[in-house]
């Protein structure tokens, strides 16, 4: 190409080495200045220059022209952006052409390796003086020392074009594709660009940009979410987008950036701060917010088939985040509501591969026990189908399925120790018993009544066959209470009798049980609630037809003889809890105060190690063994509560130093 | 063993080691017979103020008689080793001295050596005392009390003493002192020229103001560390060079400096 364009154009030479020199460097000027290379110099000219020595002055003079006018140039592409008369492609295919303009331009005209060296120095002030104030440019600080460079000379003017014209704008070019809201056909042009661009955007002196890049993005998705107030959607909402913005930045990385790592690690930081700081304002928040609610993401989507959770972003609490998802993890195992099996222990490994095996331990735990359970309940269908022959005395057999879980991998359930069990499931608990201590020998079962399920057939006057009601251990029992009657005298029995009766001690569960056998959705009131007459007689009669949702002293309830329903089996669920004020705050109380174990681990730990240490250092390590964020205050205070407890004292005359007490 | 016994010393806030008076290096008092003859003597002669010159390696003797019958009268009803508040107010009286306002009577118990518990000194620690100090009677005590003035401390030994009034005052096994208690404590023993006037008044008033909880009762570590804070910045300008992220200093100094720049700032 060089050779073709060489031809056309050997008429207009100037004779004396200054007028060459002028008419090299108007010649490069209108060709800086056009915007398509429609002619090319002699390549002997520029031979020919070199060779009378277009040394420093030359170049510095054709650079600091190039630097100014593509200065103005990134100037006028950034008002242009921002006022919206040309768009980020547009601007991407510009620097394009630029680019392929100026290798053309120096492969032509800058040959010598000597200018090279000398438009680079130019080069490398310039570029440290861009940010700072433009205008400078034009001084040259030529006495600087530096070390002559054998680098390409078709970078000269990539490397201002990247300095000069990019960096100005370049967020804006981000910000732009970021907001694209259909990545899909405007991303693949963008991306093929970008993908051009990429390995020079790497060499730039990029820290400015990847601030102002991450400061971009980051404003973005917490303005989305800053409006969401109520906590329901933003639990719909917040997750979701954060995840649409990984896979956004993701998908830009991996094409537009061919997964470069130095970019890798930026987006990575990038997604860790938007995560964590997205949902909540507050700093000292710390992310759990986030964690809590990816937990609870991760819950709703495991029971959802074919849902891709690998790719799942880490938040910084990891602990509140466990806290959640082991809680989660728990109903869904003992319930059975997961849908794949493979696909829980998928997440988990990738739970295991990011934050280590001991993080995980507990929940594997579960996993096993599932497994365990499985085994023992098939060897025991074998040890009860033996027994049942010496056992048969009782015709009521019911069958039993277990589940053992062991203590400390699982969180902690009600207990109801004062139970009172009807005698078909007593007779079987002490078989699996009898069964279980014969075969693991020095192990304690203690039963967890609140996690039980039956299937209890009730026989109803106005429906020919019997259902199958579904319902857990205490509903049963409650159940049981009226298998026979109403009652001893018949008219019903009160909150007192059925807690003497079924030994449910804890007032409220039986309440709430109460509440979803009588008051519960049409097909599901299998008992009648009748209101005892209220002493208070300023309720307006209008009201009294209406049954009373809270249960009083004397209300008395009574099997529902008129109960109809065309389905076979019912389930009745149990009114749990309000989960999200008091189990939600209970989980969080006790991550927050294992936190301070764990921060008072650690500094022992440290300290154990190390028997003196300076208080940065010291913070410094605690920081890093941590794995979710405390503040250094927070860190502070434990240090302090461990002095008074004499685990460590301040070094008596360099109070920056800690020695450890054994 | 001998590790054990170090550690024991190091640990300051410890109210159960028998080990007090053995080696802590700063204080003239010695409730250990063994260590006293060996290396008390060089300590002596800086700290102990007046009576005390004829020291060089054993004491004079003192009337053993005379200071155990001072002890007499003052000792608890049901424990005749053991002298506890009352009975160091009663001495007080005798020695003209307000046992609540004056600091020279937490001087006086502090040069005894009433390490051993708080709010009360021991027969052993009494006779002892008596013994370093050459008292035996009423009247060398009455003038043994202007040697007691906190100005002639130096700062080594004014941080012993700092610290033991922070013990003496507590109650019982408490750690920790009350925050009203600390205040007025605080103006007690600084209101010499000891730290800035400025220093104390502030501090005083963020205890007074600060509405944490947790600032209720003090610990020593609190406590000592405000000493420590108030001579290494004796000034506001000096705080120019303090970095609440880099510090060591406990938060309750961390929130001090802080409410002290609201303070300017209004």
């Amino acid at each position: 190409m060089d050779e073709a364009s060489g031809e056309n154009s050997s008429t207009t030479l100037a004779s004396s080495p200054t007028e060459k020199r002028y008419e090299l460097l108007r010649r490069m000027d209108d060709v800086l200045r056009v915007t398509f290379i429609n002619e090319y110099l002699n390549f002997e000219l520029c031979q020919d220059v070199c060779r009378l020595g277009c040394t420093n002055s030359t170049a510095q003079e054709l650079i600091v022209g190039a630097t100014i006018r593509f200065q103005k140039e990134g100037q006028w592409w950034g008002n242009a952006l921002s006022e919206s008369k040309r768009t980020a492609p547009d601007f991407l295919q510009h620097v394009e052409n630029r680019l392929k303009q100026s290798s053309a331009l120096t492969s032509c005209y800058i040959p010598s390796n000597s200018l090279a060296t000398a438009a680079l120095r130019q080069i490398s002030q310039s570029r440290s003086l861009t940010s700072a104030a433009p205008a400078d440019a034009s001084s040259p600080t030529a006495d600087i020392t530096w070390s002559p460079i054998n680098n390409n000379t078709r970078r000269i003017f990539p490397a201002i074009i990247e300095s000069q014209l990019l960096p100005l704008i370049l967020y804006r070019v981000v910000f732009c594709i970021l907001n694209i809201s259909t990545p899909c056909s405007m991303m693949v042009m963008e991306v093929a660009l970008m993908q051009k661009l990429h390995f020079r955007l790497c060499e730039l002196p990029l820290v400015n940009m990847v601030d102002s890049w991450m400061e971009i993005t980051r404003q973005g998705v917490s303005d989305n979410n800053s409006n969401v107030k109520d906590i329901k959607e933003m639990e719909r909402k917040v997750i979701p987008d954060l995840l649409s913005f990984k896979a956004h930045l993701e998908s830009l990385h991996n094409i537009a950036f061919r997964s470069d790592e130095s970019l890798g690690t930026m987006v990575r930081s990038i997604l860790e701060d938007v995560m964590n700081e997205a949902t909540s304002k507050d700093i000292s928040d710390g992310g759990r917010r986030t964690a809590e609610l990816l937990a609870k993401h991760v819950d709703g989507r495991l029971g959802i088939p074919r849902q891709d959770l690998l790719q799942y972003p880490s938040p910084r609490s990891k602990d509140v985040f466990e806290a959640f998802f082991k809680r989660d993890l728990a109903k869904r195992l003992l319930t059975g509501r997961s849908v794949s099996y493979d696909m829980e222990r998928s997440f988990l490994s990738k739970l295991k591969a990011e934050c280590g095996t001991a993080y995980t331990s507990k929940m594997e735990g579960m996993f096993k026990d599932m497994e365990m359970s499985r085994d023992i309940m098939s060897s025991y269908a074998a040890y009860a189908s033996g027994a049942t022959n010496v056992a048969s005395t009782s015709d009521k057999v019911v069958d039993m399925e277990v589940q053992v879980l062991t203590t400390g991998y699982w969180p902690v359930y009600p207990k109801y120790p004062n139970i009172i069990l009807p005698s078909e499931l007593l007779l079987q608990r002490e078989r699996f018993e009898s069964y279980y201590n014969e075969k693991y020998q020095g192990r304690r079962i203690a039963w967890q009544y609140s996690l039980g399920h039956c299937i209890v057939k009730a026989s109803f006057p106005k429906e020919k066959a019997p259902k199958e009601l579904n319902v857990n251990v205490c509903q049963t029992l409650v159940l049981l209470c009226f298998q026979y009657e109403d009652g001893p005298d018949g008219r019903g029995l009160k909150l007192d009798d059925i807690m003497k009766k079924t030994g449910i001690d804890d007032r409220g569960e039986l309440e709430r049980v109460l509440q979803s056998l009588s008051l519960g959705r049409d097909g599901t009131r299998v008992l009648k609630k009748i209101d005892a007459p209220v002493a208070n007689a300023s309720d307006s009669p209008k009201k009294k037809q209406k049954i009373r949702r809270n249960i009083g002293e004397h209300d008395r309830f009574l099997f529902n003889s008129s109960f109809t329903n065309n389905q076979r089996r019912i389930r009745i669920t149990n009114i749990t809890m309000k989960e999200t004020v008091k189990e939600r705050a209970k989980t969080h109380e006790a991550v927050s105060s294992d936190r301070l174990y764990l921060i008072d681990a650690a500094v022992v730990r440290i300290m154990k190690a190390r028997k003196t240490l300076d208080h940065r250092a010291l913070m410094g390590e605690v920081m890093t063994q941590l794995k979710f964020p405390a503040s250094s205050s927070d860190i502070k205070k434990r240090i302090e509560t461990l002095i008074e407890r004499e685990y460590m004292e301040r070094i008596e005359g360099d109070r920056s130093k800690y020695k450890y007490l054994a | 063993m001998p590790g054990k016994k170090r550690k024991a010393e190091s640990n300051n806030s410890s109210s159960s080691s028998s080990m007090w008076g053995s080696g802590s290096s700063q204080s003239p008092s010695s409730s250990s017979r063994r260590s006293n003859k060996q290396s008390s003597s060089s300590r002596r002669g800086g700290g102990g103020g007046g009576g005390a010159q004829g020291g060089s390696g054993a004491y004079p003797y003192i009337n053993e008689e005379s200071a155990s019958k001072l002890f007499e009268a003052i000792c608890d009803e049901d424990d005749p080793n053991v002298a506890g508040m009352e009975g160091i107010c009663k001495l007080c009286e005798q020695l003209n001295l307000d046992p609540l306002e004056d600091i020279r009577v937490l001087v006086l118990l502090h040069k005894l050596g009433a390490k051993k518990k708080p709010a009360e000194i021991s027969k052993e620690e009494f006779m002892t005392g008596c013994n370093k100090l050459q008292l035996d009677s009423i009247d060398k005590f009455t003038n043994f009390l202007p040697a007691l003035d906190t100005g002639f401390m130096e700062r080594d030994e004014f941080k012993e003493f700092y610290k033991f009034c922070f013990q003496f005052n507590r109650q019982g096994t408490h750690k920790t002192l009350e925050k009203d208690l600390v205040v007025a404590l605080l103006k007690m023993c600084l209101n010499t020229d000891r730290i800035t006037s400025h220093r104390l008044d502030t501090f005083c008033e963020f205890l007074e103001t600060t509405t944490d909880a947790s600032y209720n009762k003090i610990t020593l570590d609190q406590w000592r560390s405000f000493l420590d804070f108030s001579q290494e910045f004796p000034d506001e300008g000096s705080l120019m060079g303090y970095d609440e992220s880099e510090s060591a200093w406990p938060v309750l100094i961390d929130e001090y400096v802080e409410f002290l720049e609201k303070k300017a700032k209004k």
